[in-house]
């Protein structure tokens, strides 16, 4: 048996107190005349016999009490009580996400500790792993010296937490092992993290599962920039700040584009969510928005913005092939700026919609769950979805398949009624000329649209967007609504005869263009731990890709395209794709996760129920000590010798009383 | 028999110090008789006829009964002064017990008890004697009847002080030894001594043919033990310490105490001797009458 705080063996001095104590707290007691204490003599001796049994017996479970509590404090181990197995599998998984990094308490100390000491504690050949949740993962070894070294010289990254796939890891390490299984999950209880866990696999595995507390406590000072993004006018830009601290902030906002610097100065009230318009007299490339405040999470104070660097934006279009699509298509790609793509509707399924600025869906068919789903995604994430109603299209089917899956609002600007064909065709009565769509042309935009006639339309109803052109007979012809980080624009109205004339007019592509460019010029910033792909010339025969800073990785194989690669840290990365015709560049922006700066924890009493009927203990950050000593020494040691200083408390108590009790009786037979 | 009056309190005993005063009170009260004379001669009383014998005197024989009968017979008379009382006075040091300040001492109670038998004695025109020990006779005052020896029985029983141990015992061989003819022994103790040697001395009287009552004095405290926490228990007679946790003994002591008392109570009906038990805080009038009640039915 060893001890983990030995300097507490010195309490047990502390075992002279009781006796001290018993030796000069003698009781005193008060002289009396008496008549006669020949009665009194008579039963003396047992009187005597019993007073000295009883402080003889208080005296050693004082002493005992003393050395018991002494004992836990020592915080004995005992390695042979750990693991009784003859083969022992553990794995720690290691939370190692941006909000182990906190400041205050630094929580990714606190796993360097609690891991240490864990593996302190194994029995000699017990199997241990580690699984960052980063993804990297320290194969099952007995050397748990080798691994404590691994884990001491690691840091806590930048990415979000995912603990679902690292402990799923575990469970399928440890599935196929025989003997006992134990996994370690080190963690901050970052609440956000916990949100939807459901692990599978943990059923088979069945193993031990013990969640050591690392985190922080919630009394933090933290601010996070939850998004950077343009919005309305080219130099207008909302920067949203989350404070999550019980405290309101005032700080400053710094806003570096390219060369161009500006301080703002902020104040954001306490649990809230606040939107700084910011205004940019300067074309840029990159865009850093910084809080230099110092609070305990550094990394969510920086937020980086890039603008799209390809020469050309892509867009996909797809719906029901025709003359409307290749009007559309023909009006995006005159400037040269734009390049479509069309595409089937059913091969939206497999595209990756995010390297698309904005999705054309043209009179499409009724589309399946999983793909309005993803389009739903994209638009929450930032994409921009233009979609031209017409004859495929069914108004009960529009009506049923935008709102099934939106339970707050529906999806669209709008719901449709039917197509309505007018007797005398309408002509644009009102456009909503300060929008950025109409800005370029201004109060002449009705007169460009004079020209041009509306057969039909889609009645709407339950309009939740806005109405940016009208018609002279009060039918809509254009609505907006933002979505999350994206738009939708719903034309009411399919561009072909003989519905208009709209998409003959020169009017009609500028405004396509428009609608591309200017509303849509950021690409939206990736996360760190999620994949980024870049596309560079066929011909590419090496790509570069340089993190922010400055290190740079080649890869040589580009056979395949697509590159992708994984941002670990945040900052502007930049792929320079090397061809015999010269250099193509191109940034990406890579933020921390938003939701990691919101170090909120989740209780104990909410994770149990996640892992059922297993057995899951907890592991308190004060406590950790303590409980990772009672964890490894199989929970007996120092529990053993608290209990025992209980028992004793109780016993003293219960003794007390009994004798209370003889005394008042009296016994006969003293 | 009337309750306690306040003087008769003992209480007011020991405010009052005058203890013959307070006797006369008493006895003044309620009066009878302590015992009725077993001899029987002439004397003012008329018992009974007896059939005249040989011997008997002829001044005693009734003419008017001879004349209606034609047979001899004499009067007899029932004799009420010729007997003669020794009060036996404990006087050791446990006597000088009380365990509150309201409530006089064992010995002052026995002081007042003998004046008061003395008292009624004398109007009873009966001879009392006094004796006064501890460990020895420390004092003998011869029985007899007249009004200057009550007052100089009262003297002396009012001069008594406490003394050294108790030898009840030995003591009353020795007096068992001096007192020839047959008396009435009256012993006012504690009793805190050897109970055989006691009850054996008593016997030694009751084997001389004396009558014998014990008034055993008490304290309650002697009797409850009511005391509390740890006590240094000092020895009145010999001055040894005991300490002890008076609680943790009280039932157990009480038990003991019971013992002692029933053996005193059942060895002296045995031996046909009366024992009444009197507790300090008793009042006097109210012992005194019960106890004469109680001994005048048995007689």
């Amino acid at each position: 048996m060893g001890f983990l705080q030995p300097l507490f063996l010195w309490g047990l001095v502390g075992i002279i107190i009781p006796v001290l104590i018993h030796l000069f707290s003698r009781k005193k007691s008060i002289p009396y005349y008496f008549s006669t204490i020949k009665f009194i003599k008579l039963m003396r001796k047992r009187t005597i016999r019993r007073q000295r049994l009883e402080e003889i017996l208080v005296l050693l479970l004082r002493s005992v009490l003393v050395a018991s509590l002494f004992m836990a404090a020592a915080q004995p181990v005992s390695k042979k009580a750990f693991l009784t197995e003859k083969e022992s599998w553990v794995v720690l998984v290691l939370d190692d996400s941006a909000s182990m990094s906190a400041a205050t308490e630094n929580p990714w100390k606190n796993l360097q500790e609690a891991s240490e000491k864990i593996l302190a504690t194994l029995k000699k050949g017990t199997h241990v792993a580690a699984i960052f949740t980063s993804g990297r993962l320290i194969p099952f070894s007995t050397s748990s010296q080798q691994i404590a070294k691994q884990i001491r010289e690691g840091h806590a990254g930048f990415h979000g937490q995912t603990l679902q796939p690292a402990m799923e890891q575990a469970f399928s390490m440890l599935e196929k092992k025989i003997g006992y299984k134990k996994i370690f999950l080190i963690t901050d209880m970052q609440k956000t993290a916990w949100e939807n866990f459901s692990p599978s696999g943990l059923r088979k595995v069945n193993p031990d599962i013990t969640i050591v507390d690392a985190g922080e406590d919630e009394n933090h000072i933290n601010i996070t920039i939850k998004d950077f993004y343009p919005v309305a006018g080219k130099n207008t830009y909302v920067c949203e700040i989350t404070n999550w601290s019980k405290q309101e902030i005032t700080t400053e906002l710094k806003i570096t584009a390219d060369r161009y610097e500006t301080v703002k100065s902020i104040t954001i009230p306490e649990r809230k969510t606040t939107e700084i318009e910011v205004k940019i007299e300067s074309d840029c490339q990159t865009i850093k928005v910084e809080i230099p405040y110092p609070d305990a999470l550094k990394a969510d104070n920086i937020f980086y913005l890039q603008k799209e660097t390809g020469e050309q934006k892509k867009v996909l279009a797809a719906g029901c092939e025709g003359p409307c699509l290749s009007y559309t298509k023909a009006s995006m790609e005159s400037a040269g700026t734009i390049s479509v793509d069309t595409k089937n509707i059913n091969e939206l399924y497999n595209i990756v919609l995010e390297k698309y600025r904005t999705i054309l869906l043209v009179n499409p068919q009724k589309l399946g769950f999983e793909l309005r789903q993803k389009i739903m995604e994209y638009i929450n994430g930032g994409g921009t979805l233009v979609y031209f109603l017409g004859d495929r299209v069914a108004y009960k089917d529009f009506n049923s398949d935008w709102e099934a899956q939106e339970v707050e609002e529906f999806f669209m600007p709008a719901k449709i009624k039917g197509k309505s064909e007018f007797l005398k065709p309408g002509r644009v009565a009102w456009v909503a000329t300060a929008h950025p769509l109409f800005s370029e042309f201004g109060e002449r935009t009705i007169d460009f649209l004079k020209t041009t006639r509306f057969n039909a339309c889609f009645s709407v109803k339950e309009v939740t967007g806005d109405i940016l052109m009208k018609l002279d007979n009060g039918y809509p012809l254009l609505l907006e609504k933002r979505r999350g980080k994206g738009k939708i624009f719903l034309f009411t109205f399919t561009p072909q005869h003989p519905w208009t004339n709209f998409q003959t007019k020169p009017f009609f592509p500028v405004m396509m263009t428009v609608m591309v460019e200017s509303l849509s010029g950021f690409t939206y910033p990736t996360s760190v731990g999620d994949p980024v792909v870049v596309k560079g010339s066929e011909n590419a025969a090496a790509v570069s890709i340089i993190n922010p800073q400055g290190e740079i990785n080649i890869i040589t194989n580009t056979s395949k395209t697509p590159v992708s690669y994984i941002p670990d840290i945040p900052g502007i990365w930049t792929s320079v794709f090397s061809s015999g015709k010269g250099q193509q560049k191109q940034i990406t922006a890579v933020n921390i996760p938003y939701r990691e700066g919101n170090l909120s924890k989740i209780s104990h009493g909410e994770v149990r129920p996640i892992f059922r009927k297993m057995h899951v203990s907890f592991i308190n950050k004060n406590r950790m000590q303590k409980i990772i000593l009672a964890e490894a020494t199989g929970g007996q040691m120092m529990a053993f010798f608290l209990e025992m200083a209980l028992a004793i408390l109780i016993a003293e108590l219960i003794l007390s009383n009994i004798f209370a009790f003889v005394k008042e009786r009296g016994s006969k037979n003293v | 028999m009337k309750k306690s009056s306040g003087v008769l309190d003992p209480k007011i005993l020991v405010r009052f110090g005058n203890v013959s005063l307070v006797a006369k009170k008493i006895v003044d009260g309620f009066i009878a008789g302590l015992h009725r004379s077993i001899h029987k001669g002439a004397s003012i009383e008329f018992a009974e006829h007896r059939q005249y014998t040989a011997g008997d005197d002829p001044k005693y024989l009734d003419w008017k009964v001879y004349g209606r009968t034609d047979r001899l017979y004499v009067r007899e008379f029932r004799e009420e002064t010729n007997l003669k009382a020794y009060i036996l006075l404990d006087a050791s040091n446990s006597m000088n017990y009380s365990s509150d300040t309201d409530t006089p001492t064992k010995f002052v109670y026995a002081k007042c008890l003998a004046i008061c038998l003395s008292y009624i004695m004398m109007k009873q025109n009966d001879s009392t004697g006094l004796v006064v020990f501890d460990s020895e006779i420390k004092n003998l005052v011869k029985p007899s009847s007249t009004r200057q020896h009550f007052h100089f029985l009262i003297e002396n029983i009012e001069n008594i002080e406490t003394g050294k141990d108790t030898d009840i015992g030995k003591t009353i061989h020795r007096i068992a030894n001096l007192i020839k003819r047959r008396s009435l022994i009256i012993l006012i103790s504690d009793l805190f001594d050897d109970q055989g040697t006691v009850i054996k001395g008593l016997a030694h009287f009751k084997h001389r043919h004396h009558e014998i009552i014990v008034f055993h004095l008490l304290d309650k405290a002697e009797m409850e033990f009511p005391f509390e926490g740890f006590r240094d228990f000092i020895d009145m007679e010999t001055n040894e310490r005991i300490p002890v946790d008076a609680k943790a003994i009280r039932n157990a002591y009480k038990h003991i105490f019971g013992q002692f008392l029933s053996f005193y109570q059942r060895a002296c009906s045995e031996r046909n001797i009366n024992y009444a038990r009197a507790l300090t805080s008793t009042p006097f009038d109210y012992f005194l009458y019960h106890f004469l009640q109680l001994r005048s039915r048995k007689s």
